[in-house]
């Protein structure tokens, strides 16, 4: 046989044997797909998909079972949606908690309080501890009237509570507040500056008078002296430079707590500022979506979008470990091993030394029988943390496995001996769980809002960072300046500034009136600037409270009850403090 | 207003502390046998005193004299440029540098005081206090408070009583006849009687000299007194002519302006209230967005759980509204500027609507996408195959 044909017959001989080993060797199943991130936000295999589409499926028979008025089917259902959401390790489904609420409302309005009622409670399980649940019980209560009332005044009670258990709600009340509190002194500054002007300006007015009546004829003196005081109010953003003109004015007519009062109100129109803009970039993190879904899982809240919310967060922060870390757990909870097992290896190669990551990647191991690899990562769990009991405790359960009983027993004594009683609730918990898993990743998500937040930082101007800060500081700054004005003016001045009272305008009972209805004026004729401010401040505070959200952050409801409540504490509030003001004034009248 | 009495059924420390207490602004005139007494309250503190038949100068002039600020030649000296030139005396004593500015005041107080003092020990007259607008006092005069008065008149009074009988206490010149003033009616004996005015309570000067620099300029008053020397005639209060009712309302209406101003920006740019200067329209544009972000959020949630419910996006935002989803307030953004929302089968648009027209770059679009409850293209997604290529060999 020629070279040439030996070459040629060992050529078929290899082929044949692959052919032949290709055709015995075991079909390889068909590998579990995975959805696209760009559809799901997040890589799903089948098996999630599956569960989703159940929780679909389940809420559709529950509104079945809403419409035939079926409470026992109902209830069934609510019991098959949380166990299919803990399969997810999820515990809580808000947007069907407030779909069932909507139900509820809708069958009170059609009388049936019975249906409303277990409506109500279907969505106090799917997602408990929720102030809209209250805000709806409160309206079916209403709805019903008669001993329904009592369960209004007790809902009032308990919605605030629940208020605070919810993250990103509670964040934006807060914000509110700040907002109107810091709106409620600016406007009750500025009303305190139009009393002062309505109660001394006489005295300003008349001497602003007198001093350009020496150079021009009286009517022309009276024109310029009214000019001189308005003309801030054509400037760009016109209210605050007129306000801060008459308040340096007045200063000179004031009394001590008066100007006391000034220098406050100068001091927080240069501070307003700073607070709001430190809290600006913290607020739009917290509205993003990235950031709702990470609370969402904090929460094991298992709302409609969590996993296109997740997915946008890794497209904001693509080369975060820690963004990467917190997937893979997301990936790991959702019984998605060999996705977590690719993100674990990606964060070892930034952090070798992740505890949390390595005892993830030994589990992977582990459930897949490869002891050996599992080992490795446990011994450098072990090694990177030496105060890991849940390192030792998987060693010796994978020791276990690899019949190395010697070193099995090692492990799990050196395990009693950091944390015995954590120990002991694992092997008690063993028929569950054989191997302790860390939620490395969720813990960082605090480290991945402050790398967000970083991210949000608006682009520096061309002044540079220092630049910004003197920008931003400028309204201080301002404050500053008319602070040290103020003081040199004192000073100056005799010490005691204090004029002629006002005019008692037209008869006593039109001035009574005005004592009356305008808070803050007898204090004004008394040089009483603390008293004066803070009968500015009732009012305006009553007045403005219907205004809470709106001068501020609509807080993202899933049931709003509207602002009644806010409109009845005001009106009988204001109707209240005029009366006692009323009484007041008259009994201090000669 | 005005309230008037007599002094043998309401004594003059009484009267005195009553006005302290009520931190009371007017004129209290006392019409004794001899003299007749005005004092300017300001706020409940005495400002200024003038008795008829003892004029300020003479007082002070005694007082300087006596306190050692000024000597009796240096007083006769300044008495005549004073003659001379015209003005006040006071000015020509701190313009001449016979004493300075403090010492005149201190000086004027003293006087003020011990004015009051000889007033207290009168115990038959009649009262009146007129209540109300401007009192006129010397610039810098620190108020005497009732309780400093008593106090000083009681020592004096234990003082003047351990003293050896001697020259009788200075009294107010002879008075002429008393005249029964030609004022309102006379309050009737033994009571006390409060006479509302419409009018603010007119000003009331003793004769003499131009009276002290008044602090604030005074509207232009017109008072008449005729008296002669060492004989009180007649006593005629006019009411001073004062400055038109505009003008006087002028300071309270710019203050109305004010209130209504930052009414109107509270409802309509509360931004601009918090971040009101120039230099912040970054920051302020940025709190707005979040604000505008936050409507948005709550009208997504809203929007969606129509949609799980109903399977479709609602028809327009009452919708929400009517359903409890959505509160009145969030059908218009945070400038008031009403909300319009256009749905489509799997996504809607809502944006702010200005001058009739929505406003560009400031709107919302959600869709459906991405939403597992909601999304048919969620779970029925084709997916990529992950099994193994099949290599084929030459």
């Amino acid at each position: 046989m020629s070279r040439s044909g030996v070459k040629r017959s060992f050529r078929l001989l290899a082929a044949s044997l692959l052919l032949w080993a290709g055709l015995a060797a075991p079909v390889p199943a068909v590998a579990e797909t995975v959805s696209s991130p760009q559809v799901t936000g997040v890589e799903m295999t089948t098996s999630v998909r599956q569960s989703l589409k159940r929780i679909e499926e389940q809420w559709l028979q529950w509104n079945t079972a809403y419409y035939q008025n079926n409470p026992e089917r109902a209830k069934q259902l609510v019991d098959d949606l949380l166990a299919t959401a803990r399969q997810l390790e999820m515990s809580r489904l808000p947007d069907l908690s407030t779909g069932a609420l909507v139900r509820s409302v809708e069958a009170a309005r059609q009388g049936d309080f019975v249906r409303a009622h277990w409506a109500l409670e279907a969505a106090e399980r799917l997602d408990p501890g929720r102030p809209e649940t209250v805000f709806a019980g409160i309206s079916v209560a209403r709805l019903e009237g008669g001993a329904g009332w009592l369960r209004v005044l007790t809902g009032f009670f308990r919605v605030y509570p629940r208020l605070f258990g919810l993250p990103l709600e509670r964040y934006l009340w807060f914000q509110d507040l700040l907002l109107w509190t810091l709106s409620l002194l600016l406007v009750t500054g500025g009303l305190f500056i139009a009393v002062q002007m309505a109660t001394q300006g006489r005295a300003l007015f008349q001497d602003l008078v007198g001093l350009f009546a020496r150079r021009l004829p009286r009517p022309v003196a009276v024109a310029v002296a009214i000019a001189f005081l308005v003309w801030p109010v054509f400037l760009p953003f016109g209210l605050v430079w007129l306000a801060l003109l008459w308040s340096l004015l007045l200063w000179g007519y004031g009394s001590t707590s008066e100007r006391v009062v000034l220098i406050g109100l100068w001091l927080l129109l240069g501070l307003a500022p700073l607070l709001l803009i430190e809290q600006q970039r913290r607020v739009t993190v917290a509205l993003s979506p990235p950031v709702r879904a990470m609370q969402g899982l904090e929460q094991r809240r298992l709302y409609g979008g969590l996993f296109a919310d997740l997915g946008m967060l890794r497209s904001m922060l693509p080369e975060s470990t820690a963004v990467k870390h917190l997937l893979a757990d997301v990936h790991r909870s959702l019984d998605q091993g060999d996705l977590a097992r690719s993100l674990y290896r990606q964060v070892l190669q930034e952090e070798p030394d992740n505890t949390a990551a390595l005892l993830n990647m030994g589990a992977y191991f582990y459930l897949k029988d490869d002891f050996g690899n599992a080992i490795e990562h446990f011994k450098k769990a072990s090694d990177a943390d030496p105060q890991s009991a849940a390192a030792q405790f998987n060693l010796s359960q994978a020791y276990s496995e690899s019949y190395l009983f010697d070193e099995q027993k090692a492990a799990l004594a050196q395990a009693r001996q950091l944390d015995s009683a954590k120990v002991a609730e694992w092997i008690r918990h063993a028929d569950q769980q054989r191997i302790v898993t860390s939620s490395g990743g969720m813990a960082r998500i605090p480290e991945i809002r402050q790398e967000l937040l970083a991210s949000f930082d608006e682009p520096k101007g061309k002044a540079g960072p220092q630049g910004e800060l003197f920008r931003h500081g400028l309204s201080l700054l301002l404050s500053g300046v008319l602070i040290v004005l103020a003081l040199a003016l004192h000073l100056a001045r005799r010490p005691f500034g204090y004029s002629a009272a006002p005019a008692g305008m037209g008869t006593r009972r039109f001035d009574l009136l005005r004592r009356v209805l305008v808070p803050g004026v007898s204090s004004a004729e008394a040089g009483e600037g603390g008293k004066g401010f803070f009968a500015l401040l009732v009012p305006m505070a009553l007045l403005m409270l219907p205004f809470f959200q709106v001068l501020g952050y609509r807080i993202p409801w899933g049931y709003d009850p509207g602002n009644l409540s806010a409109w009845i504490v005001a009106i009988l509030g204001l109707g209240l403090y005029f009366g006692v003001r009323l009484r007041w004034e008259r009994s201090n009248e000669v | 207003m005005a309230v008037e009495g007599t002094l043998e059924l309401f004594k003059l420390p009484e009267i005195l502390q009553l006005v302290s207490q009520q931190k009371k602004t007017g004129i209290l005139t006392v019409q004794g046998q001899q003299d007749i007494v005005a004092i300017s309250f300001l706020n409940g503190g005495i400002v200024a005193a003038d008795a008829l038949n003892h004029t300020l100068e003479e007082g002070l002039g005694q007082v300087l004299v006596a306190e050692g600020l000024l000597s009796a030649s240096q007083l006769g000296r300044a008495t005549s440029d004073h003659q001379a030139a015209g003005g006040r005396l006071l000015d020509v004593l701190v313009e001449r540098r016979y004493v300075d500015r403090q010492q005149l005041l201190k000086a004027l107080r003293l006087q003020t005081r011990l004015l009051l003092q000889d007033l207290l020990r009168w115990d038959k007259g009649d009262f009146k206090f007129y209540s109300g607008d401007e009192v006129f006092y010397e610039e810098g005069f620190v108020p005497i408070s009732v309780e400093e008065l008593l106090l000083h008149a009681g020592e004096a009074e234990a003082e003047a009583r351990a003293r050896p009988a001697a020259a009788p206490p200075a009294a107010p010149r002879p008075a002429p006849a008393a005249v029964p003033p030609a004022a309102p009616a006379a309050a009737p004996r033994g009571g006390l009687r409060v006479v509302r005015s419409s009018e603010p309570a007119p000003a009331v000067r003793p004769a003499g000299p131009a009276p002290a620099k008044p602090v604030p300029v005074p509207a232009p008053a017109a008072v008449v007194h005729e008296a002669t020397a060492g004989a009180f005639r007649k006593m005629t209060v006019e009411r001073p002519v004062g400055a038109p009712v505009f003008l006087r309302l002028m300071p309270a209406l710019l203050a109305a302006g004010l209130a209504v101003l930052l009414g109107a920006v509270l409802l309509t740019r509360p931004g601009a209230l918090l971040l009101p200067f120039p230099w912040q329209d970054g920051e302020r544009a940025a709190v707005i967005r979040d604000q505008q972000e936050s409507l948005y959020l709550k009208i997504d949630r809203a929007a969606k759980t129509f949609f799980l419910l109903e399977g479709r996006f609602p028809d327009g935002l009452g919708q929400l509204r009517d359903a409890g989803l959505l509160a009145t307030e969030d059908l218009r953004d945070l400038r008031g500027r009403p909300l319009q929302y256009t749905p489509a089968e799997e996504s809607y648009l809502v944006q702010p609507i200005e001058a009739g027209q929505p406003a560009a770059g400031e709107g919302a679009s959600e869709a459906v996408s991405g939403n597992f409850l909601l999304d048919p293209e969620f779970l029925s997604v084709t997916s990529e195959s992950s099994g193994q290529p099949l290599v084929l060999l030459d």
